[in-house]
């Protein structure tokens, strides 16, 4: 029997000091009218080499690898990932143990959370991150409800030009509370800073992405400095490799930095799992959901780890925590830190610059297809939007016949964006891969027939 | 292709001063100091990990292994569903085996983790409640509860009402019937509950529940007991979670990622989270899967895409190798395990409820602690430097002194009787040398470390090189 | 404990002089809880109805949460708890005290107990 080794003969003798004489007798308790007695309905159970054959047909019906170039973002990234995170992930050590609830048998864990958080915490400019969320999507709306503890205010704006799933998550999260989300309208892509200064009185916290769901960089200073006047909370969503450039939240004032870590070494795994960080000042420390991990010694003076601030956790202060959450995504967490590590400081800010650079080629070679326009005009980092002459849908339809995804169709999420593609470069396009989108396309187009 | 000039095409003021601050290592340095930092970990290849409610099985490669494929691994959440129609198919097909080995009629597999999986399940309750017009107040949820229970019930909008377990350890109907009320949303229950007993009343219990108009949620994270034996749906429950991390042996990752779907009866079903994986075997779109968004009454979203698709393979592959018959047998050698190791340390150790076990038990070891001044936090300090992991401690808050033992099924007998020798070894160390326990661990990378001095002076990000 | 004090079933202190009160986490209540590592304080100003949670004291892992006993408005915080909370360890009724409040004009200060009565109702 699979993962089982108990034997037959094993079996008995442990009934035997049981005292019991079946297995069977184990479960009395299990009311007799509820046992099962007929096996369940599922297939199985399959031989390791079937199962195998079975899962490739699975992977073979996804069209996926070489043959496909595909401009696919809005918040998940194709990640050029060095082997080694794999192989680091891959440690029985780190993948098969169990959250480190006892420090002295868990340090490896523990040391790679606290490396973690530092990281995080360098990337933002804030210096109390906590060891993972669920997405960057559950990392806003847990940080609206942080925000509207520390303020003990009922309003929460939430800026339009953030990415739609991180707004639906923030909806599902606040709907049975009290808060009221305000969402602020976009203006020329980006967040409207009249709408924001009207928003602002009596408002918790303002969130923010930057750069933004299209793309584009926000005014974070502008946007801080109101924020500051109203002594509004500014939330700031990032996009954890943009901070190889642009500034952190902490020089903008942000006092709540969130974003998806996805793209710092983990594959795109049909959208999951995904990797949300959350860092804070040392003020809002104890406001924290989740794990913290912290710098120790122990009873004869060796430095170690622990998890540290628990009486916030649902384990112990129960119906009062600060949130619910307790499993993670700390082997995701693990994959950014060692991806990190490799990269290093040279690294890291080199591949914000090559993919600023393609970015800029890409947009370039697209507004030169004729009929073709970049929907803004405001500077953006890895993706941009691109208004068509023609429907969306079938551009997208024509292009994924020649193995091109162009990027995603904007009007499913903005309805005053029809005809508008958001197309995302990755590290690893190269620049006939861009050269074939801006062809494909311009073919297209002139070929025209589009009903 | 040209390289940008960042100050021109971001603009000066956007820019950080200086790159972050991050290691500047050679890939040998690095992969070095993961692995020192490996060998610093107890993990279930190498030892037993009985932490009570946490089902620490072993996981099975060849999940790993499909799980990396490229053809999974690499498909964007973004692609039209007609490139996509293997990854959509595999999350219908796991959420219709969920609902057989449940009873439940559907599954969402969106939420990320078991906590996630009930707020999930109480803003359902909401939901339910609203379309009746009825704003009820009130979530019950017994004494010996995992604190997510409480803390999901409150990020719902609830406010929690506690009844207090009977003295058999199991819900006290009668204190239940005087707590349940109009105002009464939800039960929350875990069966078998957290000292691994099977409510035996269950159908009384959850017709106390229905009867006053409120449902009834399963915290299936001790599902690992009733595979192939009892179906929480048959029972009559409305709403439950699953922990594919537990019961369906996909790794816990030092922390996550887990996932944790969602089972409803039909009458939930129009509130499950969007997108749901369907399927239309006409293909009237050209295609047999589909993700559908068309879900007006949903509660809308828990995570930014379709949940923790990765994780739900491997729980996927776990189901298909196992079988029927081979999930029945996961649940008959855990509970044989578990009441095997019970039988071992009865004798050693209080028992506080008596009787055969379901897939763990909870020990207590008030007489270490009232006769020799050895508690169960030493107990499991003690058991570290067997080089065994220790069982969760001080849970339930229900039993003093606590020590909840889960074996699960993937422990051989030669397994269970080494960790028995070593509790029995530390039972008879706590009579003659205390000290030992008390000062444990020793043979561990680091002893025990000042957990009140590191909450005093937090130290929650290294310093060193910024 | 100390003479002259009031004490609560909540395990709060209390010294009443005139119209203003001193109030702190009793020794016994710091016994049990175990190394205090923060002690969160109310603002200064704080309007208090008795019942009102005005200070959560916590150790490494549990939280206790007290409550006003009567009411009154705070008028000092002990701000040397932020730096070192562990003086509730060493001088729970001393120099760990909590707050100070100045009681409202129909604040009932009956009802709480004398040390003995205290004594009597923590080995109950």
């Amino acid at each position: 029997m699979p993962y089982v080794p108990n034997t037959d003969r094993d079996r008995e003798e442990m009934l035997a000091a049981i005292g019991a004489a079946s297995v069977d007798e184990l479960f009395a308790d299990v009311p007799n009218d509820l046992r099962i007695d007929e096996a369940i309905d599922i297939p199985g159970p399959l031989a390791e080499l079937e199962l195998v054959r079975h899962m490739r047909k699975l992977a073979a019906m996804n069209r996926t690898g070489e043959g496909v170039i595909s401009f696919l973002g809005g918040g998940v990234y194709d990640c050029v990932t060095p082997a080694a995170v794999g192989h680091v992930t891959g440690m029985p050590q780190f993948f098969t143990a169990y959250t480190p609830y006892q420090a002295e048998a868990s340090q490896g864990t523990l040391q790679s959370i606290y490396e973690f958080q530092s990281l995080v915490a360098r990337l933002t400019g804030l210096p109390a991150a906590n060891a993972s969320m669920y997405d960057g999507a559950s990392a806003a709306a847990e940080a609206c409800l942080m925000a509207a503890g520390i303020r003990r205010r009922k309003k929460i704006l939430v800026s339009a030009t953030t990415n739609p799933a991180l707004r639906a998550v923030t909806k599902t999260y606040l709907g049975s509370s009290d808060v009221e989300i305000v969402e602020l309208p976009s203006d020329g892509g980006a967040t409207d800073l009249e709408a924001l200064r009207e928003g602002l009185p009596g408002a918790a916290a303002v969130l923010v992405q930057h750069p933004n769901f299209f793309g584009l960089l926000e005014p974070v200073d502008e946007i801080g400095r109101l924020a500051r006047e109203s002594e509004t909370l500014l939330i700031a969503s990032v996009d954890p490799v943009s901070l190889a450039v642009l500034r952190p939240p902490g020089e903008y004032g942000a006092e709540i930095a969130v974003g998806e870590g996805q793209c710092l070494g983990s594959p795109v795994g049909f959208g999951g799992p995904l990797l949300g960080f959350m860092a804070t000042t040392e003020k809002h420390l104890r406001r924290l959901p989740g794990r913290i991990i912290g710098g120790a010694v122990d009873c004869s003076g060796r430095r170690g780890y622990v998890m540290t601030l628990q009486t916030r956790e649902q384990h112990i202060r129960r119906e009062r925590a600060t949130s619910n959450i307790c499993t993670n995504e700390g082997l995701v967490a693990l994959a950014a830190t060692v991806y990190l590590s490799l990269l290093g400081k040279e690294g890291f800010h080199e591949l914000a610059l090559q993919l600023g650079s393609k970015a800029r080629y890409a947009a370039d070679a697209l507004a030169a297809v004729p009929g073709v326009s970049l929907r803004f005009a405001r500077p953006f980092f890895r993706e941009f939007v691109i208004e068509l002459p023609a429907d969306a849908s079938w551009v997208k339809r024509e292009l994924s016949k020649i193995g091109i995804w162009p990027g995603l169709k904007c009007s499913c999420y903005y309805e005053d964006m029809e005809n508008c593609l958001l197309v995302t470069i990755s590290e690893r396009h190269t620049r006939d891969d861009i050269d074939s989108l801006a062809s494909g396309l311009e073919a297209i187009l002139s070929a025209g027939g589009q009903s | 292709m040209p390289r940008i000039d960042p100050a021109a095409e971001w603009g000066a003021d956007q820019l950080r001063a200086e790159p972050p601050a991050l290691p500047e290592l050679t890939e040998p340095e690095v992969v070095r100091h993961f692995a020192r930092l490996a060998e610093r970990n107890h993990h279930i290849d190498r030892a037993i990990y009985p932490l009570g409610s946490c089902t620490m099985k072993y996981n099975p490669r060849v999940n790993e292994d499909v799980a990396t494929l490229e053809g999974l691994a690499g498909v964007h959440p973004e692609v039209e569903g007609e490139y996509a129609q293997g990854a959509i198919a595999m999350m219908y097909h796991l959420g219709r085996f969920l609902a057989e080995i449940s009873g439940m009629d559907a599954v969402s597999l969106q939420p990320p983790a078991g906590a996630s999986g009930e707020l999930t399940g109480m803003l359902m309750t909401r939901a339910y409640h609203a379309d009746r017009g009825d704003q009820r107040k009130i979530v019950i949820v017994p004494d010996s509860a995992h604190g997510t229970n409480p803390a999901s019930v409150a990020l719902a909008g609830y406010r929690t009402m506690e009844v207090a377990s009977g003295p058999d350890g199991r819900i006290d109907v009668d204190e239940l019937r005087r707590g349940v009320d109009g105002d009464t949303a939800a039960v929350m229950i875990t069966n078998p509950n957290t000292l691994g007993v099977f409510e035996t009343r269950i159908r009384e219990i959850l017709d106390v529940v229905h009867d006053a108009g409120a449902l009834a949620y399963l915290d299936g994270a001790n599902l690992n007991a009733s595979l192939g034996i009892v179906r929480p749906g048959d029972a009559g429950f409305d709403i439950m979670h699953f922990n594919l991390h537990k019961t369906f042996a996909a790794p816990h990752g030092g922390g996550g990622p887990g996932s944790g779907p969602v089972g409803v009866k039909a009458h939930l079903t129009k509130y499950l989270p969007y997108p749901l994986a369907s399927r239309d075997e006409s293909k009237a779109q050209g295609y047999e899967y589909s993700m559908d968004y068309d879900r007006p009454k949903s509660i809308g979203k828990v995570h930014a895409v379709y949940g923790n698709f990765l994780v739900m393979v491997k729980a996927y592959a776990y189901i298909l190798t196992l079988g029927p018959e081979g999930l029945r047998r996961v649940a008959e050698n855990a509970v044989l395990n578990a009441n095997y190791l019970q039988a071992l340390l009865e004798p050693y150790y209080d028992l506080p409820y008596k009787g055969y076990c379901q897939h763990e038990f909870v020990l207590s070891a008030t007489r270490q602690k009232e006769e020799h001044g050895v508690r169960a936090l030493d107990v499991a300090k003690r058991l570290l430097d067997y080089g065994l992991h220790a069982p969760t401690v001080y849970f339930p808050l229900i039993v003093k002194e606590a020590l909840m033992i889960e074996p699960t099924e993937t422990e051989s007998r030669e397994s269970l009787d080494r960790f028995a020798e070593a509790m029995i070894a530390i039972a008879r160390e706590s009579e003659n040398t205390p000290a030992l326990v008390t000062g444990a661990p020793t043979s561990t990378p680091v002893g025990r470390m000042d957990e009140a001095c590191a909450a005093r002076e937090l130290d929650v990000c290294s310093r060193d090189c910024d | 404990m100390s003479e002259g004090l009031k004490y609560t079933e909540e395990h709060e202190w209390l010294r009443i002089e005139g119209e203003e009160a001193t109030l702190g986490l009793t020794e016994y209540a710091q016994g049990e809880l175990g190394d205090i590592v923060y002690v969160e304080l109310p603002a200064v100003g704080l309007e208090l109805s008795p019942g009102d949670v005005l200070s959560t004291v916590e150790s490494v892992k549990s939280v206790s949460e007290l409550c006003a006993p009567v009411a009154g408005e705070v008028t000092e915080v002990n701000t040397a708890l932020d730096a070192d909370p562990a003086i509730v360890n060493k001088d729970a009724e001393g120099e760990g005290w909590i707050l100070k409040m100045k009681l409202a004009p129909d604040a009932d200060t009956s009802g709480f107990m004398t040390s003995e009565q205290y004594e009597a109702h923590t080995k109950g």
